[in-house]
């Protein structure tokens, strides 16, 4: 095929996003060799999910919420249950805080693993979907879905069943693991350690685009550990920490004439959040197992190629694996305080000493995409009254565009199938997440 | 005693995108039923991989989902796999375009041979909006039927 481009004019117009309301796409318009156009558009549902849950009591508003995604639900989940709690002035426990970070984990494993392999793998092994892997690769296929499978049963275990969390709400936790059921969960991670060992075999093989493009990295940091669920703000080129209710000072976010969706910049023309921001930012946080990944992974930091984004998720997996068996274990010792448990709404004795204290509270978390903020007006009979919700997907829509504008001109002496091809595997790199579109079932009866 | 076969009902679709939400709906109103115990309910907003975890664990699964099949909005229509066309995989920008049709593909390739039922519906409205339209909101009893029948109970 190679249908040869003139270097004089280029047309890509990947509607990849049709099923959304015809709002996303990739278009790269070359004329007279010069880059007119150079975008990725995708649709902005947060704003409407904004709208949603103004007017709903703050007991119940992270359940419409962790239903933004069906990858992330836990994330916007805590981000919610954060920014309600900061709202009303409320402490949660060390163990309450420490089973949250432990089901980050479980949802950052699982939506690497499908990145990693059902979207990545695919287009480094030369083929357009994972459906021919089957037949070439079957073993690894299944290796992907086992450990899918798993990190699935194990958020069934956390969180009341596998999307969606029930048990994680405001003040804390409506159900917390037996003992038995954290063994179960230990044995589970320690068996998947070849598995773990063996994806790190193949992604050391994975053959990614070479290509660089230095930006700003924005990431939430932690004194003690690599941060998910909790830190404060800091980016590669200020050298302070930025509380989360100051979030603004970085998250810049501003409207753009060719798309629906906001972007977002702080110091330069745009920014990057996600595993590689993360690990450039945190490196030192990591766990010896995920640093000793990095290495075998040939991967240095600071890294600049967003390629390497899907290699700084399966590093995150490394880390996410052996943090995950310290908490259990720490829990094994210990114990679990079951007296910690409450109730989704206070109860009726619970409410005269439950004061709301109505205001604006922010919740910031790490998710699988990046830095996720969740903003709310709360009144002071507990009902939300105003929300924001910054998205990580859409603060990097910038940085997208950018990275685009430098790799095509790199690369236009290759054909048009390339360039497509380039264009795509840099957005999939990013791992955008579209996942608050309809899942409508399309039909073609034979 | 004849072991009976264990079936799967499960309900799909984003509750936040109005009438993409009736098959879960159509579950929690099947969760007030009296149900055989080889029959389980999953009201789930899993649309994509998450699904092939139950495939081992239940021989007949019965899939509730909004499907834009062309037809009038509120038509009813169970089919099996074998008479629609199979997916053609060419959205693999997201991990959450991994939808129904993929993951069932994806199945059958790796020799999952389960028997499966979709009841489709077709939809008004999946704008954003936690309610179901009035047209899909009046076909749950019909939906609710036709999971009675498939699972022997009429």
């Amino acid at each position: 095929m190679g249908d040869k481009i003139s270097k004089k004019n280029l047309n890509i117009n990947v509607e990849y996003l049709t099923r959304v309301e015809g709002h996303g796409n990739i278009v790269i318009n070359v004329k007279e060799g010069k880059l007119e156009k150079c975008f990725l558009e995708v649709i902005e549902a947060p704003r409407f999910f904004e709208a949603m849950v103004r007017g709903r009591s703050i007991f119940e508003v992270q359940h419409i919420t962790s239903r933004i995604c069906g990858i992330c639900s836990t994330g916007h989940c805590l981000a919610s249950v954060k920014a309600v709690e900061d709202a009303i002035g409320y402490k949660v426990s060390e163990q309450t805080k420490l089973f949250r970070k432990l089901i980050f984990h479980l949802e950052t494993l699982d939506s690497h693993l499908l990145h990693a392999y059902f979207l990545v793998a695919p287009d480094a092994l030369g083929v357009p979907s994972v459906l021919p892997l089957v037949k070439t690769h079957k073993d690894v296929v299944l290796l992907a879905l086992r450990m899918k499978k798993e990190y699935s049963d194990m958020c069934e275990i956390m969180a009341g069943r596998h999307t969606h969390p029930i048990t994680l709400v405001p003040r804390g936790w409506t159900k917390l693991p037996t003992e038995a059921e954290l063994k179960k969960m230990k044995a589970i991670f320690l068996k998947q350690i070849k598995d773990l060992n063996t994806t790190l075999d193949i992604f050391k093989t994975v053959k990614l685009p070479d290509f660089e493009r230095e930006t700003e990295y924005v990431a939430l940091t932690h004194p003690e550990e690599y941060a998910f669920y909790e830190g404060d703000i800091t980016t590669t080129d200020i050298n302070k920490k930025i509380k989360p209710g100051s979030y603004k000072e970085v998250v810049h976010e501003y409207h753009v004439e060719h798309s629906t969706s906001k972007h977002s910049k702080n110091k330069r023309a745009s920014y990057m959040v996600g595993a590689l921001a993360r690990v450039n930012i945190n490196f030192d946080k990591l766990n010896d197992e995920a640093k000793k990944a990095a290495k075998a992974l040939n991967f240095k930091v600071p890294c600049y190629n967003p390629f390497m984004n899907t290699v700084a998720q399966v590093i995150e997996m490394v880390h996410c694996t052996y943090d995950a068996v310290r908490i259990i274990d720490h829990f094994l010792k210990k114990g679990v305080d079951y007296s910690d448990i409450v109730s989704s709404w206070p109860t009726t004795d619970e409410w005269p000493s439950f004061k709301v204290k109505g205001g604006t509270g922010v919740g910031t978390v790490e998710v699988p995409r990046g830095l996720l903020v969740h903003e709310y007006t709360v009144s002071e009979k507990a009902v939300v009254e105003k929300a924001n919700c910054c998205i990580p997907t859409n603060q990097n829509l910038a940085n997208i565009d950018l990275d685009m504008k430098k790799l095509i001109p790199e690369v236009m002496g290759r054909s048009k199938e390339e360039i497509t091809l380039l264009s795509e595997m840099l957005v999939r790199a990013y791992d955008p997440c579209i996942s608050c579109s309809a899942h409508l079932l399309d039909v073609k009866f034979i | 005693m004849k072991k009976h076969k264990k079936i799967l009902v499960v309900g799909i679709g984003s509750i936040l995108r109005s009438d993409d939400g009736v098959g879960v709906e159509a579950i929690e109103i099947l969760e007030k039923e009296k149900l055989p115990e080889n029959v389980s309910l999953l009201g789930a907003d899993v649309s994509g991989m998450n699904l092939l975890k139950y495939f081992p664990g239940h021989e007949k699964i019965i899939i509730i989902d909004a499907a834009e099949m062309g037809e009038k909005a509120g038509t009813v229509k169970v089919f099996g796999l074998n008479e629609i066309e199979k997916a053609r995989f060419n959205d693999k920008f997201s991990t959450h375009g991994m939808a129904l049709l993929e993951t069932l593909t994806l199945g059958a390739k790796l020799g999952m041979r389960n028997d499966i039922t979709i009841i489709g519906v077709e939809p008004e409205n999946t704008g954003f909006g936690l309610e179901l339209s009035s047209t899909i909101k009046s076909r749950i009893p019909q939906i609710v039927e036709k999971v009675k029948e498939l699972i022997n109970l009429k």
